[in-house]
């Protein structure tokens, strides 16, 4: 958990303390303060001062992360702006492009090289052509043509029919990809206005960029399935030019195969030389189109859908998502997580360096792919920065950070990732925030960040929120965070409060009306819900512990009753016996008889055992097992200090039976039995490193052991 | 999802990366225990490390056990005439600077026959990586004495021992002018031998490093001692110098510290090779002239220059 912070200096929040103010006033204030509660209706319109959150200051961290700069050699820097995503989006796609050409166009010029030396071979009159080229200066003392038929050839036949059109055909389409290399990297739908814009101040210039139109999941779906049959056909010739020009095509094999190739057969890395194809969608258009969407999803075409939510506080002149009452939030996040088969981001701007990696996977990713994205910006409605808006949008789970890959597969953990949000252990944030009291006196308080205390952030959203002078302060008054935990029961009377801050950073509580509760309680139901699937918080898990741990107790119990119970058996059992002896003894003394006293041992040291003969016989059975026991420890089996062997094959060719080369190449024992035990010892005394230690002989039945052993010692 | 799966017919894209088969030839035919066989591995695994692309890496040598070294490279390679390793090398890098030079030559290949190759091969200072395997004693002949060979060595030419002191390779090249890498490394400390090899793989010319080698055939007796005792070797050791790993530095037992930038210390060190032998870098001057940028200055010139640059000096001979 993110250790709690405490406001910065130079922030000195106020915080006055009246006297409780009389009955009277006290009572027709709260009964005000209810109504207020149930309503959101403020019956007085008192001149109350602009305030807003008291506690956005403790969601700064040392340094804004912008402007964003990336790491070294990739060259971006950028601010908090509505341009933002897309000018990461381009850098991303420019990089990309960077990439491929660096990696693919050298291998496809190298291919091209390669098909024209083949179909050289062909040409005859070609020799000739070439030879007067380079020896034009001479041409008056050399016979071309008599020289040509002097030059080796290395293949004398011609080529087959067949095989001279694939070639040509592979020939063709491989210098066509060269232009598929060179110029645009991706397709972008995007609406008519955006698709404009993007024109006119140049952003994605390397990209193609498509006016979506009526249904643009159907669209682009359309439009995957046109680009990547021709992107399939470069791969085809691709891969048929490499095992042409490598001599391992086999028309036995290869004919066959490559007939039937689709872009199912393409490997991961190809793919990622694919142009991606990005759509630029509003999140309000998603959910008037969930059937084309759902349908372009599963169809598993490695689509790129950027969703940008305009639904946001944050979003100035915006309708935004404010009231759960009404309308419970639609997630686009956890609709396509259900898809199964989508890489799924979820992010706004606070993080940009997860944003872009988050991007960029996504286009890596041979799954479809859906980032949902929120936009902050400057806004004139607040004092707050904008990236501190951003970060309370994360920490007041009003937009928590998702991750999902289908493709890391195996375990639910590795494909889903909550842990990039602020304290994601937590339901909220916790915080302690400094106030002075007096001029001397400070105060620490507790808080949580809750989705309240970010809608508080805009001043025009605070004002809905009642002031409580503090006069009227009673235990009543309940953090809204508490609040949300109390049990029904527990409810009545109270009221929910947060910290605001005017602009003289004097603090205040303030009441907070129920439909406000109302929409904290349901981000949290979802805040609970990524924990859960998240793997915190998770009941199953829990209950499993608990019962666990009851299971343990009662078996510790269970043990100690026992041991306890033998403890007392062998106790009165040594009592019992040490008075017989005691009293066998006496007896001996007085009658001064050895033969008692002879007999008599045995049967004590044998623990009261009835029978002397059968009780011997039993230790005899049980000592020889012992024996071998106490040495078996001793036994040291030979190994090899891996590290300082040299490589030299001494030991491997003399007997490799016993040593073998591991993967960096250094000599290893596989299996010591494999082996004489004067083998070992010989091959440690050749090994020039001395880094073999034949430890002691695992047969003890070899001849020569002792000298042997001798041997072997100073290697040990 | 997705058929992801490699099949038969996939063909791996060029970023695909050279693994140590790509390097290795066929079986090196050196004797069993032989000390060559740790630096070829030491080699193979470098090239590897460095992912020297094989098409653009040569080694060139010349006569004896150490040169047969080029067969066992999956890579380009020269087996040259006897002491010719140097010229043959200093022309491939002369004409193809884009080319990984590593020269592999021994104490008779280097310090008798081809002597005076060495002389010149040290002052050109061609960007490449010597390696000299001095075993002191000439084994593919079946043991006669090398120039290296320690007084009284017992062998076929001198049954009665040699009486001549033997060439210290390591002082020699430090007295040679523009000598720009100076090392020394032992065949049977492995972690040394490797990063030895790698220090003089990144210096910019020539980098000569004399591998003090086993013969366990012809020369038992002569290093079996060594090799057995802790005491016998002493590693240089500077922050400039060979970097080892701070476990592998702790298996020796002698450690001293030489700066290599420092040519008269150096010389001293190489001095004082009788009770210990010094391991490590003696000398390493990265600003030192290199002949092979001079040779690569007109490289790039088209046929029809060429031709005319030939043509104008034919024309001087016309009558």
């Amino acid at each position: 958990m993110e250790s709690n912070k405490i406001a910065p200096e130079g922030q000195q929040i106020r915080w006055k303390v009246e006297e409780p103010a009389s009955s009277f006033e006290m009572d027709s204030f709260w009964k005000e303060l209810r109504h207020f509660y149930r309503t959101g209706e403020k019956k007085v319109k008192d001149e109350s001062p602009e305030v807003s959150s008291a506690l956005v200051h403790l969601l700064e961290d040392a340094e804004s992360p912008y402007p964003h700069s990336m790491r070294g050699e990739k060259e971006l820097s950028i601010s908090l702006d509505e341009r933002t995503p897309y000018l990461i989006l381009n850098h991303i796609l420019n990089e990309k492009r960077k990439e491929n050409q660096k990696k693919f166009k050298n291998r496809l010029s190298e291919l091209i090289t390669g098909l024209n030396n083949l179909l050289h071979v062909e040409d005859k009159s070609a020799d000739t052509r070439e030879l007067e080229a380079t020896y034009d200066f001479a041409d008056e003392m050399i016979a071309f043509d008599k020289l040509v038929a002097m030059i080796p050839h290395s293949s004398g036949e011609a080529l087959p029919e067949e095989r001279l059109k694939r070639l040509k055909g592979v020939l063709a389409t491989l210098t066509s990809a060269l232009a598929y290399f060179s110029d645009q990297v991706a397709t972008i739908v995007a609406e008519k206005e955006f698709v404009n814009k993007a024109e006119d101040e140049a952003i994605f210039q390397h990209s193609m960029l498509i006016t979506a139109d009526k249904d643009p999941f159907l669209q682009t779906q359309q439009l995957f399935s046109k680009e990547i049959q021709s992107f399939s056909e470069i791969i085809k010739a691709y891969r048929i030019a490499t095992l042409e020009v490598n001599g391992e095509y086999h028309d036995a094999v290869h004919n066959e195969y490559f007939e039937h190739f689709t872009w199912h057969r393409l490997l991961e890395n190809e793919l990622n030389l694919f142009h991606p194809i990005v759509l630029l969608i509003g999140h309000e258009f998603l959910f008037d189109h969930l059937t084309s969407f759902s349908r372009l999803l599963a169809s598993n075409q490695p689509v790129n859908i950027l969703v940008l939510n305009h639904e946001l506080i944050s979003v100035p002149g915006s309708i935004s998502w404010e009231d759960a009452s009404h309308q419970f939030r639609q997630e686009p996040a956890a609709l396509t997580i259900s898809h199964r088969n989508v890489y799924t981001l979820q992010a706004g701007m606070d993080d940009p360096s997860f944003l872009y990696k988050g991007l960029e996977n996504c286009l890596k990713s041979v799954a479809p792919g859906v980032c949902h994205l929120s936009l902050s910006m400057d806004d004139s409605r607040t004092e707050a920065a904008s990236y501190l808006i951003a970060r309370g949008e994360t920490a007041g789970r009003y937009f928590p950070k998702i991750l999902y890959d289908p493709l890391l597969d195996k375990e639910w953990s590795e494909r889903f990732d909550m842990s990039q949000n602020i304290q994601s252990d937590t339901k909220w944030p916790l915080y302690s925030m400094r106030a002075s009291t007096s001029e001397e006196t400070e105060a620490m308080i507790d808080v949580a960040f809750t989705y309240a205390d970010y809608k508080a952030i805009f001043p025009e959203k605070a004002e809905e929120l009642m002031l409580i002078p503090s006069q009227y302060y009673t235990e009543h008054l309940v953090p809204l965070a508490d609040y949300l935990e109390l049990d029904e029961e527990r409810l009545y009377g109270k009221i929910p409060f947060i910290w605001l801050v005017d602009l003289q950073m004097n603090l205040y509580r303030a009441a907070v009306p129920n439909v406000w509760v109302v929409s904290c309680q349901e981000r949290l139901d979802f805040w609970s819900f990524l924990q859960e699937i998240g793997g915190i918080n998770k009941h199953h898990t829990r209950q499993a512990l608990e019962s666990r741990e009851v299971d343990m107790q009662k078996m510790v119990a269970d043990t100690k009753a026992t041991i306890e119970a033998e403890y007392q058996q062998k106790i009165s059992r040594i009592e019992e016996e040490a008075v017989g002896k005691a009293a066998e003894q006496l007896i001996a003394v007085l009658l001064d008889e050895e033969d008692i006293q002879v007999n008599s041992i045995p049967s004590t040291q044998e623990d009261g055992d009835a029978e002397p003969s059968a009780s011997t016989e039993e230790k005899e059975e049980i000592s020889t097992p012992v024996v071998e026991r106490e040495e078996a420890p001793a036994i040291e089996e030979a190994w090899v200090e891996s590290d300082d062997c040299t490589t030299c094959n001494e030991c491997t060719d003399k007997f490799p039976n016993l040593f073998k080369y591991n993967d960096d190449k250094q000599a290893y024992i596989e299996d010591a039995s494999k082996g004489t035990y004067a083998e070992i010892v010989k091959a440690a005394e050749n090994c020039p490193a001395a880094c073999i230690h034949p430890g002691l002989p695992l047969n003890q039945n070899e001849p020569n052991l002792d000298a042997l052993i001798k041997r072997a010692e100073k290697f040990n | 999802m997705i058929a992801l799966k490699p099949d038969f017919c996939d063909v791996s894209l060029p970023d695909a990366n050279y693994s140590m088969e790509d390097y290795s030839s066929s079986k090196a035919r050196w004797c069993s225990g032989c000390g060559a066989h740790t630096i070829l591995h030491s080699v193979q695994k470098l090239c590897q490390e460095e992912q020297l692309p094989p098409e653009k890496t040569v080694f060139v040598s010349g006569i004896g056990c150490s040169s047969r070294f080029p067969h066992y490279m999956k890579t380009y390679g020269f087996h040259g005439l006897h002491g010719r390793a140097f010229p043959v090398a200093s022309g491939v890098k002369f004409r193809r600077p884009d080319l990984h030079v590593f020269v592999v030559t021994g104490d008779g290949d280097c310090c008798s026959i081809g002597a005076g190759h060495w002389v010149h091969a040290i002052r050109y200072n061609m960007n490449m990586v010597v390696m000299l395997f001095d075993n002191s004693i000439y084994g593919l002949t079946k043991k006669q004495t090398s120039p290296t060979s320690p007084m009284g060595t017992v062998s076929n030419t001198h049954p009665a021992g040699s009486i001549l002191p033997p060439i210290n390779p390591i002082q020699a090249t430090l007295g040679l002018p523009n000598v720009s890498f100076v090392a020394q490394t032992a065949d049977w400390k492995p972690a040394h031998l490797h990063a030895t090899l790698k220090k003089a793989y990144e210096h910019p010319g020539l980098s000569f490093v004399r591998i003090v080698q086993r013969c366990p055939i012809w020369m038992k007796d002569s290093y079996e001692p060594t090799v057995k005792d802790p005491d016998a070797i002493t590693v240089l050791d500077h922050e400039n110098g060979i970097h080892l790993e701070d476990k592998d530095l702790k298996k020796f037992r002698h450690v001293t510290n030489h700066d290599p930038s420092d040519i008269l210390k150096a010389r001293e060190m190489a001095e004082v090779v009788k009770e210990t032998t010094p391991i490590g870098l003696f000398y390493q001057n990265k600003e030192a002239s290199r002949y092979d940028e001079y040779g690569a200055h007109n490289l790039g010139i088209s046929t029809e220059d060429r031709i005319a640059a030939v043509n104008s000096l034919m024309d001087r001979y016309a009558i």
